[in-house]
């Protein structure tokens, strides 16, 4: 590493912001291919239901309809069975969007409504209406899931999926470590014992009732792409954050070979999560829009252009699913936390985009990771209700933000009940280097244990600048306006165990280089973070530097989630560069008359000696002693990651949250959020702190907005963006605070940042509205009325 | 379909004219300067006039062009995001989001841009809370919603010395 950094943490000009700026980035939906067609999916009105039958005549005689597609001439694409409002039955595809949309509403659908269950309380009911009539299909879903999940559907109920047995679990060590435990050797559901662990506790916490429905609302850019068969190629333009994934659930759905597929994905839009299967999926929830607009482009020779509306757009991304938990929490009477007890129930309505993969991240950071120092009598226990909803999909913490809110309030609970100030009840439990973190869902081969102490510096930073000192307890409170402090810790697991990635880094005679790695870029700044990287390693000026991504047929990459970019791909990219370098010191030993390449090093496009820096040269002339006929080659290194077990890096954050409560209206407002976040290393600031005001969507989320499913019908009644109200920039302040505490995992010491400024929103903002008016705000979103009630003015 | 088919309308988008075929009574402004001209810098997100990412400036003002008829545009000046760029050299509004990073993703960048201009254009010389006020109908859900005010704010700064 070099001893003082130049390209990494520097203000540098953002790689894509030209092309962003100037509207000449193509996202998929901007592009326009020759002979491209349109196409148009007719959706079921009913939550459940058979199909009789279909008619396509009076679409397919519409002129310029080229193609009308349904369960009958493409089996595999479209089902004979419907489970929520908005499932695709049919496609028409057609010469212009005007003539698919025109012909779409002439295809005849004859139903046979089957009963549905909307409530997921009421899906756990005995006797409830099955969501999913067909357990057969049921089974396909769970094996075609790309998450290997160890799983059950109720015997008693086959609306409750049942995650019973963890595949890996752990104990601590002697040292006080955890280790790995098989599943033979854990007891299923944690470690400890909770029951011991009630007993040796002074007091008792318990929390629960909390629901959470948020949309990602959905994305700027739409769902959909452009499917182009040409020569044996399947070219695809798609919104993805993970090309490979994508390409190989298209090559399997369609039978075609793997690399005969191309995925294309330069510029995405936001994704948050909801980019991660993209419509790829085999599932329950209906065809793909890959697929079928795929399968239609290879059965009619045209590039055919598929794309959601908004309001499809709110089917597809249907967010987080309705969610309840339940904990329990033990504490001695000095504050120390003795055990937690958590159990979780989420409405995962129809599957979705990785169907239960979020779900086996579910709370996983707080009673394993967040007070493991403490902690010592754990367990978690999870299902998941299927009811007729359109599938969710991940979003930022990945199934945590429901989960911290009550642990978090529970703290502040705990810190009211033991005297203690809730900053100094965090600071007595929090997870200190070396402490358990479990990364499921991922390969679990050894220990895994935290690899810094970023939280204590991020509660120091941030209780100062909001000068949490002057808080004062509710009973002080008076006048309508009464203002509040509330605050949660916020972890987040990032890039388990597995997760690997590659990189190319091609120098120049110029002394310029290439950097080829397929990192999606979907606003958080990475590709300018990565050429960062490989411009510090190689010692040349971020300039010099460019970076080609967003084709499936360059390196490998692992799918752009669980904040792993940085940290995966980043090392990856590190490596490569390492790799050229050397090479290139290697070719200008004889020149530089140094028997070991390790005598040379490089800098500012010259490779000199190290014991004598002016004896140097530069790249050109390494190159030019090498090239024939004038024609210059190219030096090429090559890197690769793959995350090990052992000390893991992740995100570490404290959220505080002022806010004022009128006690009339029973409105929040003056919210301001300040965020504290262990970055490792800050590569690119400006985008490390942008990832961070995605709180704006949080609090959205937390404070006013849920997706409303009509109980009688289904159908969902907020499905655009006056009915579901998102973020504006006048609707809360956010200020990001970057603290770095080197992480040793990384050649810079970076960490993952972009999920955990999620999750310890809500609870902070439900314990600063307890501060400010002594209530105790248990399911969000916080609404006027829901406060109201709570004051008891209505 | 429309009796418009083999009607031609001419806009003039970004001082040029153009004569379209086929612009069907229907087709709003976003359709016809995307899927027609080919100006895929003008982006549509919500559909519903609620984001403001569609935004183009007609006649100087700020206009959603997701709810704007393409039949009713004739004869009008149609400025895009296209139309900034002078000669490669980005507009100085252009400039200060690159760099304040006011562009996350980068969907919503156009329709940011396009309002700002036409803001900074009637109040050279904003504070924060206009500045919010003026953007607060357009939505950029990557949310760095500070940093776009902090580009908003450059911007003027820009204009002011160039000026």
């Amino acid at each position: 590493m070099a001893e003082k950094l130049r390209v990494v943490g520097a203000a540098v000009r953002e790689k894509p912001g030209f092309e962003k700026v100037t509207g000449n980035a193509k996202y998929p939906n901007d592009i326009q291919l020759p002979g491209m067609l349109h196409g148009k999916l007719v959706r079921s009105p009913y939550a459940c239901a058979n199909i009789v039958d279909i008619d396509t005549s009076a679409a397919e005689a519409y002129p310029g309809v080229k193609l009308v597609m349904t369960y009958k001439n493409f089996p595999g694409h479209f089902f004979s069975s419907v489970y929520f409002v908005g499932m695709e039955v049919a496609c028409v595809i057609a010469e212009d969007k005007s003539i698919a949309e025109k012909a779409a509403r002439l295809v005849k659908v004859e139903y046979e409504p089957l009963p549905f269950v909307i409530d997921p309380e009421a899906a756990m009911r005995p006797g409830a209406p099955v969501a999913f009539g067909d357990k057969t299909k049921i089974q396909a879903y769970y094996k075609n899931q790309f998450w290997n999940v160890s799983n059950q559907v109720s015997p008693d109920n086959p609306n409750l999926f049942l995650y019973s047995k963890y595949k890996f679990w752990s104990d601590p060590d002697e040292k006080g470590h955890f280790t790995k435990k098989t599943i033979g050797q854990a007891n299923g559901d944690g470690f400890g014992d909770v029951e011991q662990g009630r007993k040796e506790s002074d007091i008792l916490i318990e929390d629960e009732g909390f629901k959470f429905n948020k949309a990602h609302a959905p994305i700027m850019s739409n769902s959909g792409c452009v499917a182009s068969f040409s020569d044996d190629i399947l070219t695809i333009y798609m919104p993805t954050q993970g090309p490979y994934m994508s390409r190989f659930k298209i090559a399997v759905t369609l039978r075609l070979p793997a690399n005969k597929i191309r995925i294309l994905s330069m510029y995405t839009g936001g994704a948050f999560g909801a980019r991660l299967g993209s419509g790829v999926e085999p599932s329950l929830n209906g065809p793909s829009f890959v697929t079928v607009a795929s399968a239609a482009s290879m059965k009619l020779g045209k590039p055919v252009s598929l794309f959601y509306s908004r309001d499809e757009d709110f089917l597809f991304y249907w967010g987080r699913g309705t969610f309840r938990s339940k904990v329990n929490v033990g504490f001695k009477e000095d504050g120390s936390m003795v055990m937690m007890d958590t159990d979780v129930w989420r409405n995962v309505s129809t599957g979705g985009s990785i169907g239960l993969g979020t779900f086996e991240y579910d709370a996983t950071p707080t009673g394993n990771m967040l007070y493991s120092h403490t902690c010592k009598h754990n367990r978690l226990r999870k299902n998941s209700v299927f009811t007729n909803g359109p599938g969710y999909v991940g979003w930022q913490g990945f199934g945590n933000p429901e989960v911290f809110l009550p642990v978090e309030v529970a703290m502040d609970e705990a810190a009211e009940k033991l005297g203690i100030d809730p900053v100094e009840l965090r600071r007595k439990n929090h997870m200190r280097q070396g402490d358990n973190y479990l990364s499921l869902a991922y390969e679990f081969s050894g220990p895994q244990f935290a690899s810094r102490d970023g939280i204590e510096e991020c509660l120091n930073v941030a209780s100062e600048k909001v000068d949490w000192a002057s808080r004062t307890p509710p009973s002080q409170k008076t006048g309508t306006l009464r203002h509040g402090k509330g605050m949660a810790l916020a972890i987040q697991q990032t890039g388990g165990e597995g997760m690997e990635s590659y990189a190319i880094v091609r120098l120049l005679a110029d002394g310029t280089a290439i950097l080829e790695c397929n990192y999606q870029d979907f606003g958080q700044g990475g590709r300018t973070s990565q050429v960062q990287l490989a411009a510090e390693t190689l010692g040349i000026p971020y300039d010099k530097v460019i970076i080609v991504s967003g084709d499936s047929n360059l390196p490998y990459t692992h799918i752009q989630t669980c904040s792993s970019g940085t940290l995966v791909q980043g090392f990856a990219t590190h490596n490569a560069a390492v790799d050229a370098k050397n090479n290139l010191l290697k070719r200008a030993t004889r020149m530089l008359e140094v028997e070991d390449p390790a005598e040379l090093d490089t800098a500012d496009g010259f490779v000199f000696a190290r014991a004598n820096p002016a004896v140097r040269l530069p790249w050109i002339a390494v190159f030019a002693r090498i090239g024939i006929l004038g024609a210059t080659q190219e030096i090429i290194g090559l890197g690769w990651n793959r995350v090990g077990a052992g000390a893991m890096s992740g995100e570490q954050g404290a959220t505080f949250v002022d806010l004022d409560v009128d006690t009339e209206t029973g409105q929040l407002c003056n919210i301001k959020v300040t965020h504290a976040q262990d970055c490792g290393k800050a590569i690119f600031p400006k985008a490390v702190e942008g990832d961070w005001l995605g709180i704006h969507h949080g609090v959205e989320a937390v404070v006013g907005v849920t997706q409303v499913l009509d109980p009688k019908t289904g159908k969902l009644l907020n499905d655009n963006w006056i009915d579901y109200p998102v973020a504006t920039m006048l609707d809360s302040e956010v200020e990001p605070l970057i603290v770095e505490v080197f992480d040793p995992t990384h050649p810079y010491g970076a960490a993952g940042i972009a999920q955990s400024h999620q999750n310890g929103l809500a609870a902070a903002m439900s314990n600063a509205i307890y501060n400010a008016i002594g209530v105790r705000m248990k399911e969000t979103p916080f609404t006027p009325d829901k406060i109201l009630a709570a004051l008891g003015k209505i | 379909m429309s009796g418009n088919k083999h009607k031609i309308l001419t806009l003039n988008v970004n001082g040029r004219d153009y004569d379209i075929l086929g612009v069907e009574d229907q087709m709003t402004l976003a359709d016809v300067l995307r899927d027609k001209l080919g100006l895929t810098g003008t982006k549509v997100a919500c559909d519903d006039g609620a984001c403001g990412s569609c935004t183009v400036i007609v006649d100087g003002k700020p206009t959603l062009s997701c709810m704007t008829l393409a039949v009713t545009m004739a004869g009008k000046s149609i400025l895009t995001i296209e139309g900034l760029l002078k000669e490669n050299t980005p507009h100085p509004i252009q400039q200060a989001f690159i760099e304040e990073r006011g562009s996350a993703c980068g969907y919503c960048t156009p329709g940011f841009i396009m309002t700002t201009k036409a803001f900074l254009d009637e109040n050279p010389h904003p504070d924060v809370d206009e500045i919010k006020q003026a953007l607060a109908g357009n939505i950029c859900r990557c949310a760095i919603y500070e940093q776009i005010v902090k580009s908003v704010h450059t911007a003027s700064e820009k204009l002011q010395e160039g000026a």
